[in-house]
């Protein structure tokens, strides 16, 4: 070691921190080098005498660091804080039993949700078909501006009525005044066609429907608007009863609807409405025949399905006017009337096997009808001349 | 292990957990090496019972940021390290120095004013009986720069490794061992006349 290399380990040997080869050797390089040597024993003679005194530390300053450490943890800082509050929930959430409790929460709360779901859920959903509030509203407002008010207040009283009643009276005096003065209101066209026997039953059913009208509105709830129905058929009776009037015909639609729903009386309205207002529509004056004999029998029906059976000759609507009629003679005795009525249809394709099948059903029956005498229904050729003279 | 067997850095690990006790044997240990490390820096009793009271301050409010890899004295001496330099910074800002401060000269941080103006006759007699070298000792601490000042106490006071000394003054161990080496030197200067030194030099 030379006294360079000395120099950089001097304080190391000083204050023995050099490993024990370097120290041995920095203790012979000293012992042979005077400069090295004196160098090394004057600062080790200055350590062994620049002891500075050790001032011992007041009494009061350990209390007084203890206290303001105890001062001072009691307002703990909100990071340390919270990193503690984190650490604790971690801790506690890691725990198996808390997995378990929350995946059990969750099950039941889900289930609990859907349960309340499934009460509050309607049991059926329905739609409801409200009626036509501005349609019916133009037609009162029509009505009421067309028709003298006065004179219809003053045959019903001085009774004060809601628009629907007033409107319901005036229409009911309005078609049994009709007929008579207007031969072009369906009921005239009917009384025309059907004759007389014909004419008095429709007539009473026609004069009938106001009260149909009131019972449809009887059903309705307070302050609900008049069904659509009830409110075309008023409409249909004015316009039959007053030329000023203006009869809007019941939709084909909404009349099937009728058919459909049972309201065979409403329904045979408004078809026959429609096939007034078209005289080739002989679809809608099938199926008000066909009304017709669901609400009031065949005997009413039989001259409506012969004046389309006419009418429509040759045609699909021909056909099953003439299988409806046949099918009306036979539950009304008149075999031969039917048989003779159904027989050409025996050579239409589309229709052999149905007309075969009326003629089958009338085989028993027919035989019992030869034994007993044909009291029970009116002679088909005088019926067949009523029919023949009918034209739509 | 009792509390006084325990390592600084076992300590602190149990008063993280929440053993004050722990706390307490920490303030035992360290509150004299670090008020007398203060002191010999700041030269006022007072500011140095302050400056290791807000050190321990220091460590409780961080507690939970002192990793067990580290040295508890390395963080301490740092702390209450930078509180002293705070010190005297502000000192260094006042105009009019109050009597318990040290005189600042060009050659260093000399004696107190109050030491300074103290009967002369009383400093007499304490040289005559024999409270001399100590008196010089102190004297000749004071006035070396701060820089050694600084080493030579942590290193002869607190008797605290080279490397970590650099770790506390941010310093390479290299210019730890030379800032020793020139504090050393310089008192040697101061206390060469001394008969204590020539027998301790035999």
């Amino acid at each position: 070691m030379d006294c360079e290399k000395f120099e950089s380990t001097l304080i190391d040997e000083l204050y023995d921190e050099l490993d024990d080869p370097t120290s041995a050797e920095a203790k012979r390089h000293a012992s042979s080098c005077t400069r090295c040597g004196g160098l090394l024993a004057g600062l080790r003679a200055t350590r062994k005498v620049a002891l500075l005194p050790v001032v011992v530390a007041p009494f009061e300053l350990e209390e007084r660091i203890l206290t303001a450490a105890r001062e001072a943890q009691k307002v703990v800082p909100l990071k340390p804080r919270m990193q503690r509050a984190m650490a604790r929930a971690g801790n506690w959430a890691m725990r198996p039993q808390t997995a378990m409790a929350a995946v059990f929460l969750l099950a039941i709360g889900s289930s609990f949700v859907f349960m309340r779901r499934s009460e509050h859920a309607p049991a059926s959903v329905t739609v409801k078909a409200e009626g036509a509030p501005v349609a019916l509203a133009t037609a009162n407002a029509t009505a009421t501006t067309a028709l003298d008010t006065t004179s219809a207040f003053g045959a019903h009283g001085t009774e004060e009525k809601s628009d629907q009643a007033k409107r319901l009276d005036f229409l009911a005096q309005g078609t049994a005044d009709t007929p008579a003065k207007t031969p072009t209101t369906a009921d005239g066209l009917l009384a025309d066609d059907l004759g007389n026997s014909a004419l008095a039953k429709d007539k009473n059913g026609y004069d009938n429907r106001d009260e149909t009208a009131r019972t449809l509105n009887a059903t309705a709830p307070a302050g609900a608007p008049p069904p659509p129905n009830a409110a075309m058929e008023a409409q249909m009776s004015g316009g039959g009863g007053s030329g000023n009037v203006a009869a809007q015909p019941m939709d084909f639609n909404a009349a099937m609807t009728a058919y459909r729903a049972r309201r065979f009386e409403e329904a045979a309205k408004g078809f026959d409405a429609l096939a007034l207002a078209d005289t080739k529509d002989t679809t809608s004056a099938l199926w008000a025949a066909r009304s017709l004999r669901e609400a009031r029998g065949c005997g009413v029906a039989v001259p409506r399905f012969t004046q389309v059976h006419n009418a429509a000759a040759g045609t699909t609507i021909g056909y099953e006017a003439t299988l409806d009629e046949a099918g009306c003679q036979r539950d009304l005795g008149n075999y031969a009337w039917a048989r003779s009525t159904v027989t050409p249809l025996l050579g239409v394709p589309a229709y052999s096997e149905r007309a075969q099948e009326v003629l089958d059903g009338m085989a028993p029956q027919a035989k019992k009808a030869q034994a007993a005498p044909r009291a029970m229904s009116p002679s088909p050729t005088a019926t067949t001349k009523a029919t023949t003279d009918q034209s739509f | 292990m009792s509390d006084a067997q325990a390592t600084d850095e076992a300590l602190m690990i149990r008063y993280q957990r929440g053993d004050r006790s722990a706390f307490a044997t920490l303030v035992r240990r360290h509150q004299t090496p670090l008020y007398n490390f203060a002191l010999r820096q700041l030269r006022t009793p007072e500011v140095a019972q302050d400056v290791v009271q807000e050190a321990f301050m220091r460590v409780v409010q961080n507690a939970q940021e002192f990793k067990h890899e580290a040295r508890f004295t390395t963080w301490v001496y740092t702390i209450t390290r930078n509180l002293c330099i705070d010190q005297m910074r502000k000192r260094a800002l006042r105009k009019h120095p109050s009597l318990d401060e040290g005189r600042q000269s060009s050659e260093g941080e000399g004696p107190t004013l109050g030491e300074q103006t103290a009967d002369t006759k009383a400093n007499v007699e304490r040289e005559a009986t024999g409270s001399e070298l100590r008196e010089r000792i102190t004297e000749a601490v004071e006035t070396l720069p701060h820089d050694q000042r600084e080493v030579f106490l942590m290193r002869e006071v607190s008797n605290l490794p080279f490397k970590e000394i650099a770790e506390i003054t941010g310093v390479p161990e290299n210019t730890v061992k030379s800032r020793m080496r020139y504090a050393l030197e310089r008192l040697q200067a101061a206390l060469s006349e001394f008969e204590e030194y020539s027998r301790a030099l035999k």
